[in-house]
């Protein structure tokens, strides 16, 4: 239980997962917040999406097709007909569905990463020997900058921090994270590393990112 | 639906852990928690972007929410 509704309450909000006491609060929250009320709107379409779908594991089917129909009748069967009256709603959803365009956002010629979209301007930078690779959105925002991180490729165990330098030569922390022994798999991989963070100093003023290893140095530098 | 799962796979680990252990397990934030060990804030924080993240997945899909 939370005293203070924050802004990011509105995903768990919108899903319907927060107890009583703080889904009130958070309402009391949301009536006086435009942002909040803006995301509530865009979450509410998911929230019927998600519902009643079941845990994703990170590997597909061996045949995607065969596996969802298998899947669509054993969930048929296993809950009944209030279930079915969602499979039916989710298949409607899907005829709406216009295809997989990607959108035109190119990173040296690869795709950035979907966790990144909408997070600002995209910058990125790899290690050619280690095979590090990270991509990184800034955001200017009225409080200073956004920062969102893909990182892959990364061995473990580590403990690393993203700092923010900016033009005087100012270091920042914007997160931490530690690396686990297995560590991060490629970026367009499932297992890749994403975290987001903010700090004070101002879009214009950031002029690069660094991931930096506890004991180990800085792996890699961002110009942003 | 597949697309919908396709669209989860394509999110990193911990954006998957948090919905496949909350919304898709039908479970509260605070259940989460407790399952996954860490605090609630850092459960519905994690909930926000991963949702901000699938959005955006969905909608390279051509799924428009
Ligand atoms: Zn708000």
């Amino acid at each position: 239980m939370t005293a203070d509704a924050e802004h990011t309450d509105v995903g768990a909000y919108a899903l319907g997962l927060l107890q009583p006491d703080d889904a009130r609060a958070f309402e009391g929250h949301l009536a006086g917040c435009r942002r909040c009320s803006d995301d509530l709107t865009g979450f509410a379409a998911m929230a019927d999406l998600l519902t009643g779908l079941g845990p994703v594991k990170g590997d597909p089917p061996p045949d995607p097709e065969a596996g969802a129909v298998a899947l669509l009748r054993h969930r048929a069967r296993a809950r009944g007909p209030v279930r079915r009256t969602r499979l039916l709603f989710a298949a409607a959803a899907v005829v709406l569905f216009t295809g997989g365009v990607l959108a035109g956002a190119i990173r040296g010629g690869e795709p950035i990463p979907a966790d990144l979209r909408g997070w600002g301007e995209i910058r990125s930078a790899s290690d050619a020997k280690s095979g590090l690779e990270a991509v990184a959105a800034v955001q200017g925002k009225g409080w200073g900058t956004h920062v969102a991180l893909d990182l892959g490729n990364l061995e473990g165990p580590l403990t690393c921090h993203l700092i923010a330098v900016s033009t005087k030569g100012e270091e920042s922390v914007v997160t931490g994270w530690a690396v686990p022994a297995q560590g991060y798999g490629a970026i367009d991989s499932p297992d890749h590393l994403q975290v987001h963070g903010g700090i004070a100093i101002p879009r214009g003023d950031l002029k690069r990112l660094i991931v930096r290893a506890d004991g180990a140095g800085d792996l890699l530098s961002i110009p942003v | 639906m597949v697309v919908i799962a396709e669209a989860i796979r394509t999110l990193s680990a911990s954006h998957r852990e948090v919905l496949n252990e909350t919304v898709l397990s039908k479970r509260t934030v605070n259940e989460a928690a407790e399952v996954l060990g860490l605090p609630v804030e850092t459960i519905k924080s994690r909930v926000y972007y991963a949702l901000r993240a699938l959005r955006v997945a969905l909608e390279e899909r051509g799924v428009a929410t």
